[in-house]
């Protein structure tokens, strides 16, 4: 058995599969932020992934591939890029799958310096491209991960340099490390980890962060015209929910997706008295397989498209007192739709950066009473879909469930009474939101079915949608799936409303709306979200895809469109009263409490911009003066209550009950120092039991007081030679210690007398 | 600055370094504090290597990115390589403080000879250990010979490409930590070209720690001067001249094993028990043993002519010093040595070895002199015969003659 100590520092072929170690676990890491991306890529990360773990695992495999091999790897990934590049309507994905294949010829190949930092770079920007195009929560967890495992790997790098300078190995010997068996390279990192340094580490990094994080506060914004690029370069799919054509049964299938849709935070919300509908898009024609946006509303759109920030809701001012204070800013997640929710009208939509977009809301006054208007349609969407979670801010919110149109009776007057060449205009309205099935079947049956509800009475708008809603309701109740009866030449929607079937939010709402403009009244599809729930943890509110629905609105004839919700279950019509404050329904569950830290994530670190940089530095002056004054009119007050007490009558037993509790608090402190003390003793001869010697300790104190002080006598000589066999001598040898220590000290009194004598 | 008598090994007291325990601690002030941030001391130089210029250029790049796309992500990104290199900064300086080194050189230093240049390195910190250093050492004459002169006015490149000619650098680096309150010796092996006064430089601590992004060079002045003997060089004895016997002049006597006794000296280890002298042992009360004087012989004495007149030739008068130098330790290797001398200068009587490295040390400073007068050969010499002396010999050989018979030649 040697009798030398192993030495406590790695060598160079330790270090080398440190270094390895490291390098393949950043890699890994780098790897999963492709997660976050919806490119099609998720299994070549799968396999890149476990090639990466195999050859981390067995670093010898690298070695027996020929070296033929590692030559043809480059022009083999060339090729692959041409390929992807043919094929692929996209740069961006083309260049991460490219970078994914570069990560794992560098993560198995026997690498230098030079490699290593390579490697570096390649996951350095697989984690940024996934970033900025995700702005997603797991991103920042990674990014932080990545940064540790990069400081490591090239603490390791600079390690291995420096010991790479002794003599010239052999091919064999260049390779030895990766022979290392795994037991006796983890037993040799156990020997030589030292906890101090490795909790110095961990304090580093964190300082690493948190100067990062200050970093990030104070590094001057700029408020920039142009806008984000590297949506230019990929394209997403949006979800069949909300696109410009909904047909029956694809916002059922968004209701089985619990996953958020979207996150409101409000500056008050205890002023939302109702479970909110969130209007997204308007589906004004309709067709046998479902409703969707009209061309000409969607040619009126694109005619709006402009790009911008702002976006105005209402031209005209409103009273306060019937607005909800404050901003609304709503976090909408990728792939929900171009459409964004709006909750009621507003008075100004703003957004993060310029983007294309179009709206129904008129940006300035009409010049002539003939111009054409589209506001009351309520929609604001984007030119495309966002790829990343988009934030915007409404503000002076009116949650109201009736949507201002005046203009619109206006042209339908003119359109009924009209001749051809008016029908020709491009006014639209009339003919979409009155068509429905068409022949003698669909209108036989229409027919026969008002009959039921309005037993041949003249309604207004109101009532007949609350008849309807009531009809619909007793006919057919609420479901998932729905059994349509057999196909005899009507259509689905018709054969519906015919039968006594269950159906889902779709069907009433088409229903009630096929049956209003059978009855002559404009109605409209809407397709959004209704509801929601507060996060109890951060005070915002969560809407799901879950929460998808679909109702109607009605024109009322006159001046609006009336919201109506036929699906049992559904809010009520427009003509009943806004019930009592809803309790608001709070989530506390942990998938809340994970979902607050996204809101966190999106509030301070996404959407952080100059004029919240200002807000901070305002706060934290305001916070600062606010501290101090406290803090001054305590010390103040404190002062004042000593001066009082010090003025108070003094007599033998108020000086023995302060002289008591004084000597009470210093024997307290005394114990509480003692304890401490004799803790920290007790807990370093455990930890280092060999090593910690009361005794050693306090010969070696002893020691170095005596060789402060200069006198060499005689006494201080043979003390000395005591303490230093107390200090580094075997136990065998010892005199007694406490007897030396009071040697010692008397030695020190001496030497201090006679140096001053 | 004084040379040292001889250039055997005299450890240079001095450390050098942040944590040299001879720098007084001086209060700290935050203005020389920011002052060192921008303006580093003299001979501190930090430069970025070329993984840190990548750095700095994706730091660049990352940040117009973020300000042209106004992504917070980017700035995020932005302020964690900013603070990785503040951070590389900071460790840095942590690896640095508290780290000292002195310079020793390990004699005796011979032209052509490789011999060995210590840096001990010491750590003064009680737990952090301190990482890849490195260390810059050079060696150079005293005296930088000037550069020839070609017809023309030189410029200052040619004058500094000529001044590196006779410089010698290395670099050293460490190969493993130096733990908290520990000490290392690193090796520098250097051959020296010439013979004369040098200086050994250590010219500067760097290290790369902890990243690689950057360079950073203390300047030190550690500085050691050593004397560099005469090389050793092939000689062929020539004549059979021996020494003659019965030679007038003084005897000289020195340790041996002969019959006579020469003096008492205390015990050293190894020294046969039969030379104890046990009664001085007993009176003395520490253990002396018998020192007996070697056999006379008669010896040689060297005797050497240094006069430019004579050494016209530098490569000469450098293989004259070579050849006095290699035939002074032979000689004395077989005890023929008997005193040497320098035209001009007193003789020396060789006995111990202090003695012969003391003619080295003259030999190694030893220039042409401008000629004597006539006579001064005899000056200061006691013994008339067995005296080598030394001529040139053709264009490059020098020859050595024993009352003026050839001997030896080189």
């Amino acid at each position: 058995m040697s009798t030398a100590a192993k030495p406590r520092q790695l060598n160079r072929d330790e270090l080398l599969r440190l270094k390895w170690l490291l390098g393949g676990v950043t890699a890994l890491v780098s790897l999963w932020t492709v997660f976050f991306l919806d490119i099609e890529a998720l299994g070549l990360v799968a396999t890149v992934s476990a090639a990466i773990l195999v050859v981390l695992i067995r670093p010898s495999l690298p070695g027996r591939v020929p070296p033929l091999a590692w030559k043809l790897a480059v022009p083999a990934i060339i090729v692959s890029l041409v390929v992807d590049a043919y094929l692929s309507p996209d740069t961006l994905p083309v260049l991460i799958r490219l970078a994914i294949l570069l990560v794992l010829y560098r993560a198995i190949s026997y690498r230098r310096k030079r490699e290593d930092l390579q490697l570096l770079v390649l996951g350095l920007f697989l984690i940024v491209v996934a970033g900025v195009l995700t702005v997603s929560v797991g991103f920042a967890f990674l990014l932080l991960l990545f940064t540790a495992c990069a400081l490591g790997f090239l603490f390791v790098v600079n390690l291995v340099e420096a010991t790479g300078t002794a003599a010239v190995r052999t091919p064999e010997g260049e390779t030895a490390w990766t022979r290392l068996g795994w037991r006796s390279f983890l037993g040799r990192l156990r020997a030589v980890a030292d906890w101090r340094m490795l909790g110095f580490a961990g304090l580093l990094f964190i300082t690493v962060v948190v100067m990062s994080g200050l970093l990030f506060l104070v590094i001057p914004r700029f408020e920039l015209a142009s806008g984000f690029f590297l949506d230019r370069y990929i394209t997403r799919k949006s979800r069949s929910g909300f696109t410009d054509t909904v047909k029956f049964g694809d916002v059922s299938e968004l209701i089985k997706d619990d996953s958020i849709a979207m996150r409101v935070d409000l500056t008050n919300s205890s002023g939302i008295r109702e479970e909110p509908y969130w209007r997204l898009v308007v589906l004004d024609e309709y067709g046998p397989e479902g409703f969707k946006v009209s061309a000409r509303l969607k040619g009126q759109l694109l005619m709006s498209q402009r790009p911008t920030t702002v976006v105005r809701g209402r031209l005209n001012p409103v009273r306060r007192s019937e607005t909800m204070g404050g901003f609304w800013t709503i976090y909408l997640e990728p792939g929900v739709s171009r459409y964004l929710p709006l909750p009621g009208s507003f008075g100004i939509l703003r957004l993060r950066e310029a983007t294309q977009v179009q709206t129904t809301f008129p940006q300035e006054r009409a010049k002539s009473d003939r111009q054409e208007s589209i506001d009351g349609f309520g929609m604001v969407a984007l030119r495309t879909e966002a790829m990343t979670m988009l934030a915007f801010q409404l503000d002076n919110v009116i949650m109201a469930d009736t949507i201002p149109d005046p203009q619109f009776a206006r042209h339908l007057r003119g359109w009924l009474q009209g001749g051809e060449d008016v029908r020709d205009q491009r006014n639209y309205y009339p003919p979409t939101m009155l068509a429905g099935p068409e022949g003698p079947a669909h209108a036989a049956t229409m027919k026969r079915l008002l009959q039921e509800i309005t037993a041949g009475e003249e309604l207004s708008a109101a009532d007949f949608a609350r008849k309807a809603t009531a009809w619909l309701r007793q006919r057919h109740a609420y479901a998932l799936s729905v059994r349509l009866p057999p196909k005899d030449g009507r259509d689905d929607i018709v054969r519906w409303l015919d039968s006594n079937e269950p159906g889902f939010c779709e069907y009433f709402a088409a229903g009630f709306t096929v049956l209003a403009r059978a009855a002559g009244y404009p109605a409209r599809v809407i397709a959004g979200f209704h509801g929601g729930s507060l996060n109890a943890f951060e005070n915002y509110y969560m809407v799901k895809n879950s929460n998808a629905h679909a109702w109607a609105e009605i024109y009322d004839g006159s001046a609006a469109w009336l919201r109506v919700d036929p699906t049992p279950g559904g809010g009520s019509t427009a003509s009943q009263e806004v019930s009592a404050a809803v309790e608001q329904i709070q989530d506390s569950s942990w998938s809340a409490r994970w979902d607050s830290l996204r809101v966190l994530w999106y509030r301070r670190i996404v959407n952080f911009d100059s004029r919240q940089q200002v807000e901070m530095i305002d706060s934290v002056k305001t916070l600062t003066a606010d501290t101090g004054n406290v803090l001054r009119v305590r010390l103040e007050a404190w002062t004042k209550a000593l001066k009082a007490w010090l003025a108070g009558p003094w007599d033998l037993q108020r000086l023995v009950r302060v002289a008591a509790e004084g000597a009470g608090l210093l024997v307290l402190a005394g114990l509480t120092w003692l304890l401490g003390r004799y803790g920290w003793q007790r807990w370093w001869q455990w930890r280092r039991p060999t090593e910690y010697d009361p005794v050693r300790r306090q010969a070696g104190k002893w020691l170095a007081r005596l060789r402060e002080s200069e006198a060499r006598t005689a006494e201080s000589v043979a003390v000395r030679a005591d303490l230093q066999r107390l200090r580094y001598g075997r136990r065998e040898t010892w005199a007694e210690p406490r007897g030396v220590f009071q040697r010692a000290r008397r030695a020190r009194k001496l030497a201090g007398r006679s140096v001053k004598g | 600055m004084s040379v040292p008598a001889t250039s055997i090994t005299s450890p240079s007291p001095v450390w050098d370094g942040p944590g040299a325990p001879a720098q007084p601690r001086r209060q700290f002030d935050w203005h020389a504090l920011l002052w060192l941030m921008v303006f580093p001391k003299k001979r501190h130089r930090i430069a970025l290597t070329v993984p840190g210029l990548f750095l700095m250029a994706l730091a660049l790049g990352i940040g117009t990115a973020a300000y042209n796309t106004a992504s917070n992500i980017l700035f995020l990104t932005l302020s964690l390589l900013l603070a990785c290199l503040l951070l590389s900064g900071l460790l840095s300086w942590f690896n640095l403080m508290g780290a000292c080194w002195r310079l020793r050189t390990e004699g005796p230093w011979r032209s052509g000879h490789e011999t060995l240049v210590s840096v001990d390195v010491h750590n003064q910190k009680r737990w952090l250990p301190t990482y890849s250093l490195w260390f810059e050492l050079a060696t150079q004459p005293r005296r930088i010979p000037e550069p020839e002169d070609i017809g023309r006015e030189l410029k200052m490149r040619e004058i500094l490409a000529a001044a590196e000619k006779h410089i010698t650098r290395g670099l050293i680096h460490l190969p493993e930590r130096v733990d908290a309150g520990s000490t290392t010796t690193l090796s520098w092996n250097v051959r020296p070209a010439r013979r004369g006064e040098a200086w050994v430089d250590l010219l500067a601590v760097g290290s790369l720690f902890p990243f690689g992004f950057l360079k950073k060079s203390l300047g030190t002045e550690l500085r050691q001067p050593v004397l560099v003997w005469p090389a050793q060089v092939e000689y062929q004895w020539i004549g059979a001249t021996a020494a003659r016997g019965g030679a007038q002049g003084r005897r000289t006597s020195r340790a041996g094993t002969g019959d006579d006794l020469l003096a008492l000296r205390k015990y050293q280890m190894g020294d046969s028990h039969r030379l104890i002298h046990w009664k001085a042992s007993a009176r003395l009360g520490r253990m002396m043993v018998r020192q007996f004087a070697a056999e006379t012989h008669d010896g040689y004495e060297l005797y050497l002519d240094p006069a430019a007149a004579i050494w016209v030739r530098p490569e000469q008068f450098e293989l004259v010093c070579s050849l006095a130098a290699t035939l002074a330790e032979d000689l004395f290797a077989s005890g023929r040595l008997r005193a040497v001398r320098i035209e001009g200068g007193p003789g020396r009587d060789i006995r111990r070895v202090r003695d012969l490295e003391a003619w080295l040390d003259d030999l190694a400073r030893l220039t042409p002199q401008p000629a004597q007068g006539a006579g001064s050969r005899e000056q200061g010499s006691q013994q008339t015969h067995n005296v080598i002396t030394f001529a040139p010999e053709g264009a490059r050989g020098v020859t050595a003659y024993v009352d003026g018979r050839k001997t030896a030649s080189a």
